[in-house]
């Protein structure tokens, strides 16, 4: 075990709930220092592996080597966990305690800890030190929630989805506190659904699916591979215009998104092709944008299914 | 003119109409709501239907008839011995008081032909030839009444009366005051038997419910059907009201057409139902287990009266009432259970449901403010010792009682965020 | 990493561990604000409740005693006061408060038509429980039956309500008084006087310092259990004892905290129990004996231990509770801890021996005499079995690791 290499092993790991296979026969590596994404939809697994790894689940077969320490055997298991973090998904302390009051509950559990004040300054909740944790909006919940895991200063820290849930400005903030994580030189696995968070923030991703790993790669790596062409957005006002968009782009292969602009394959015909044929015929098109494959569009491609279903967040709203 | 005076009066009542038949779609959503909710809560139903299965089942078996093991006392005697005394008519007799009153304590039987006492002899020496005193000996056994009979009883008292006889007794159990009454009436008797003499004062008991057959224990079923309507709907209430508060459903009400008065009443009348299913369980198990082997079959037909149905809407719109208030103080469901507790439990005892108060300086003040009184003298007024005047004032004043909690109780709800 | 720490850092880690999780539960408590009132207040409400209706056999209780004297001795023209009647009422309290108070009478003059209503349906209308009536002519009756040894017993009658349990024990009282006076007023001698004593150890013990004990003990079964049930299943709903099993507080040491928090709230129940009943109703503090922490600390492991069982077979907070209340309501009752045992039928008290709560009680009232004291041992010894047995037993069986 290359223990100065790697911070987690995985070999063949297996779940099963009765017949149901919730990790299928998965294997990867996790370099130290870097922070390693899952990426998959709700259900493939991703939850289940963390917590194998955590020690709070137990796994069917395989091996699973954390910081070098065999999972299997208690002691070593049991070493771990003081020098492991963790932020498990929708993740509560106690309610009625505050924030400070909280950090010092769960430094207690660990022989020695980082000082309270620093980890608040750390997740930028300082004039929150005396709110109770109930009356914190979801994305300082989750702040705490990080400074939590951090409080034995560990190497090596899981964040179950630690963004889901939150608004945009929020999340952008804890992506900034995981960031800084890496400075540090921990290294971090992260499981997420949101392609853009692994995009952002991930030196290797592992997509994901029903239990099993389709493929590993830096986020650059697998848009490459699988991501596609670059795609040409036009975007109009009303129904009129698209028609008319839709027929003038017809050679081109045109198609239309849930977000009812006209996509084409740069690939059929660059931008300026477009343009060209679009100003010739003077469509009055509101918008034009040449988009970059995203992850979104490699699951898509690997697995003929989305990560988000994006229909089903917009009618929540 | 006057059509459309009648036009616009039609549309007004239809208006009217309308809006009560909206306000009833609303209410009867609630309560189907609600009664999912009961369907798939344990402990809600646990209160329903268990916790009253389980207190008739408890006080029907401590008080009831059907109960025949009825356990004797236990008393213990030490004689310090008797040589009697012989008296000389033709043919001669002794006379040994001790054997006397030892038959008269083994022969007396109570109503059923049981002994009534079960009697054991204390020794006077025990096997280290050491003195056994009667009193120590008692606690060691864990006896309540101990009889000392004096040595030469007979002659003390032909001799040198009046004689002591000691009762050694715990004064803190109730069986040892009442063997101390029968061995009272015994030696009265005897007092008297000694001067030749005979009572000349005596009274006579009549019990005024005697024509009507009640055993105790139905005198305790309206208090256990009251209490059950008490326990449910107050911890029913604060446990829904500050489980939701907490959901933030009430956040949601609010904001559609839903009123704060089809809450209390979709509430109140959802409360009413689970009070009907507890009180049917109640008459049911105390019919069955104690009425039926007794061959008393028409009991649950005598018992049943319409009475009840207004009692239990007034004791509905009570502790619904006060479950609204407990909720206001409560912050989260899980020490809702102990408010609740904290409202119903005392108020159990101090209604007199079970044993009653009235001679109990301080209580029996405390239970004429309490509306569990009222309601429990109403229901058994009219279910068990058929007394309509009786149970109409105790209903008039339960109801009063409970239009005035319950005003409280809708106006200290809020269904907004603090 | 240093290898083969020393026992002693060891030990003072989990200490660390121990201290900052109880503390923690301790401040999350307080802070829940009304439920530590409810918590505290209960104990106090209960002995205060039984306190007043079970003291010392109620002797400041007063019976309200309603009676009409239909009978007026009349010689010739003269309606005599000095009659049999009026001595009979004189001695029930008549005019007399301190026999009153003494007889636990307070007597009330009624009048109703008996031409137009029986006692019995005027009492009913009225909501009377008691009623003495002497009838007319009784003086003379009386009279009758001293000098003429055929002539028929002079009654007066006793109409009662048997749903008032009080009914028996008022006329208890008359029936007492009844015969003192057949006694006293017509030259009995009494040949045979009846002379009571108090158990020898009991000299000084009230009901209430049997009862003190009981309340601390029922306090702890019942709010103690429901309150670690309550914790432990919400705290798995929320996920936070799975975040707990992935740091390095070990299971026993989770479980010891739990204890400890019970065992600090026992005593807290307990000593402010004690207060209530020492303020309130002289409650014996001499009767307290250090056994009784023994009982009180293995008595809080005992439900401690059945509470973390409970929460491993019953897994949803609400159906938890449910079970648990089944199992403590009855355990209340039947244990002889509220009311005495001696109440219910035979059968029953077999039947509370399976709860734990019987052998606690039992072990603080033998702590309390000296009689008992030596069944002490086997009732202690029971209790502490249990609660090492079920602490244990729970302890290990809990689950922190989901499946």
């Amino acid at each position: 075990m290359n223990s100065e290499e790697y911070a987690i092993v995985i070999e063949n790991l297996v779940k099963k709930y009765g017949d149901l296979l919730a990790v299928n026969n998965i294997s990867f590596k996790i370099r130290k220092g870097e922070i390693f994404a899952f990426l998959g939809p709700n259900g493939a697994g991703k939850t289940t592996t963390v917590e194998i790894l955590e020690g709070i689940r137990k796994k069917t077969s395989g091996k699973a080597y954390v910081l070098g320490k065999d999972i299997d055997k208690k002691k070593e298991l049991d070493s771990l966990k003081k020098i492991i973090g963790t932020l498990p998904q929708e993740f509560n302390t106690h309610e009625n305690l505050t924030v400070k009051e909280n950090l010092r509950f769960w430094s207690k559990m660990y022989e020695k800890s980082l000082s309270i004040d620093y980890l608040i300054d750390l997740v930028k909740l300082t004039d929150k030190t005396k709110e109770r944790y109930k009356n914190l909006s979801g994305g300082l919940k989750r702040r705490l929630g990080i400074a939590i895991s951090l409080v034995n200063d560990p190497e090596l820290i899981f964040l179950d989805e630690p963004t889901t849930g939150l608004d945009p400005r929020a999340r952008r903030e804890t992506w900034e506190v995981i960031e800084d994580l890496k400075e540090q030189g921990k290294t971090v696995f992260l499981t997420t659904h949101y392609m853009e968070e692994a995009q952002v923030l991930a030196d290797e991703v592992a997509i994901i699916h029903k239990g099993e790993i389709i493929d590993i790669g830096t986020p650059t790596q697998l848009i490459d591979k699988y991501g596609g062409d670059n795609k040409i957005i036009v975007r109009c006002n009303s129904d009129e215009v698209r028609q008319q968009i839709y027929s003038i782009l017809f050679e081109l292969g045109p198609a239309e998104n849930e977000d009812k602009d006209i996509v084409v394959s740069a690939k059929r015909g660059g931008l300026s092709k477009v343009v060209d044929l679009l100003e010739d015929n003077k469509i009055p098109y509101t918008d034009i944008i040449s988009q970059r494959p995203t992850l979104e569009d490699v699951f898509l491609s690997l697995t003929g299914e989305v990560l988000i279903d994006k229909k089903a967040v917009k009618t929540a709203t | 003119m006057s059509q459309e005076k009648d036009g616009s009066e039609t549309r007004k009542e239809r208006k009217i109409f309308s809006n009560f038949s909206i306000g009833f779609k609303r209410i009867g959503a609630y309560i189907s709501a609600a009664l999912l909710d009961f369907k798939r809560s344990p402990l809600t139903m646990f209160f329903t239907v268990a916790y009253p299965i389980i207190l008739i089942l408890l006080f029907g078996a401590i008080f009831s008839d059907s109960n025949t093991a009825f356990t004797s006392y236990n008393l213990y005697i030490q004689s310090e011995g008797d040589e009697g005394f012989l008296i000389q008519p033709s043919p001669p007799i002794l006379l040994n008081f001790t054997d006397t009153l030892i038959s008269a304590l083994t022969d007396i039987e109570t109503n059923d032909s049981q002994p009534f006492f079960n009697i054991n002899f204390i020794p006077l020496k025990d096997e280290q030839n050491n003195i056994i005193d009667p009193g120590t000996y008692l606690e060691e056994v864990e006896g309540y009444i101990c009889l000392v009979i004096p040595k030469n009883f007979t002659q003390e008292i032909l001799f040198d009366y009046p004689t002591n006889l000691t009762i050694i007794l715990d004064k803190n159990s109730q069986s040892a005051s009442i063997s101390l009454s029968i061995i009272n009436n015994i030696v009265y008797n005897f007092n008297l038997a000694v001067n030749g003499s005979q009572t000349n004062l005596g009274m006579e008991t009549i019990d005024i419910y005697l024509g009507q057959q009640i055993e105790y224990f139905e005198f305790l079923i309206p208090g256990i059907i009251a209490i059950a309507i008490m326990n449910n709907a107050v911890l029913g209430t604060i446990n829904r009201y500050s489980y939701f508060k907490k959901q933030g459903f009430f956040r949601k009400l609010i904001t559609t057409p839903m009123k704060k008065r089809d809450v209390v009443l979709g509430e109140t009348f959802w409360q009413l139902i689970q009070a009907i299913i507890s009180i049917i369980a109640i008459l049911l198990i105390a019919w069955m287990v104690f009425k039926l082997p007794q061959g008393d079959f028409t009991w649950i037909l005598r018992v049943l009266d319409w009475k009840i149905i207004p009692v239990a809407i007034a004791g509905v719109m009570c502790f619904t009432g006060l479950g609204m208030i407990g909720a206001r103080i409560v912050k989260n469901p899980e020490s809702g259970t102990a408010v609740g507790n904290f409202i119903s439990f005392p108020m159990m005892f101090l209604s007199g449901a079970f044993f009653d108060v009235s001679g109990v300086p301080v209580i029996s003040t405390i239970s004429k403010m309490i509306p569990l009184t009222y309601m429990i003298d109403s229901l058994r007024a009219s279910m068990i010792t058929n007394n309509p005047p009786i149970a109409w004032i105790n209903m008039g004043i339960s109801l009063a009682f409970s239009v005035a909690i319950l005003i409280i109780g809708i106006l200290l709800t809020k269904l907004s965020e603090d | 990493m240093v290898k083969g720490k020393s026992i002693f850092s060891k030990i003072r880690f989990s200490f660390r561990k121990i201290f900052g999780f109880t503390s923690t539960t301790a401040l999350s408590w307080i802070k829940t604000g009304p439920a530590l009132f409810f918590t505290f207040i209960y104990p106090i409400i209960m002995i205060l409740l039984f306190g007043y209706i079970f003291s010392a056999g109620g002797d400041e209780n007063l019976y309200n005693l309603a009676y009409m004297n239909n009978d007026t001795y009349q010689v010739g023209d003269q309606y005599y006061s000095y009659t049999p009647a009026s001595i009979l009422l004189q001695r029930l309290g008549y005019q007399n408060s301190t026999l009153a108070e003494e007889l636990n009478l307070n007597l009330q003059e009624v009048y109703y038509n008996s031409s137009q209503t029986t006692a019995m349906d005027w009492m009913k209308d009225n909501d009377i429980p008691y009623l003495l009536v002497i009838p007319e002519g009784w003086s003379a009756t009386l009279n009758e039956s001293i000098t003429n040894s055929s002539a028929p017993i002079a009654n007066i009658y006793y109409y009662y309500d048997p749903s008032y349990t009080s009914s028996m024990e008022v006329r208890s009282i008359i029936d007492n008084v009844l015969q003192k006076m057949n006694i006293e007023e017509f030259g009995i001698q009494s040949f045979i006087q009846i002379e009571t004593k108090t158990t020898p150890s009991r000299e000084g013990l009230n009901y209430i310092d049997f009862y003190v004990p009981g309340i601390i003990m029922v306090t702890i079964s019942t709010s103690g259990m429901m309150g670690l049930v309550s914790t432990v299943t919400e705290e798995r709903k929320t996920g936070l004892i799975y975040k707990i099993s992935s740091t390095p507080l070990k299971k026993w040491e989770w479980s010891l905290s739990q204890l400890l928090w019970q065992a600090i709230l026992g005593i807290i129940v307990a000593i402010l129990t004690v207060l209530t009943g020492w303020v309130a109703f002289g409650f014996n503090l001499k009767s307290i004996h250090p056994l009784m922490i023994v009982a009180l600390i293995f008595g809080s492991m005992t439900f401690a231990g059945l509470a973390l069982i409970l929460a491993f077979f019953v897994r949803r907070t609400e159906a938890a509770m449910a079970v648990t209340m089944a199992f403590v309501f009855p355990q209340m009752f039947l244990s002889g801890a509220i009311f005495p045992a001696e109440m219910l039928p035979s059968y029953m008290q077999t039947i509370a021996k399976i709860f734990p709560l019987y052998y606690m009680g039992e072990a603080m009232r033998n702590m309390m005499l000296a009689s008992t004291f030596h069944k002490v041992w086997l009732n202690l010894g029971i209790t502490i079995a249990m609660g090492v047995v079920f602490f244990v037993i729970g302890s290990i069986i809990t689950k922190w690791r989901k499946e």
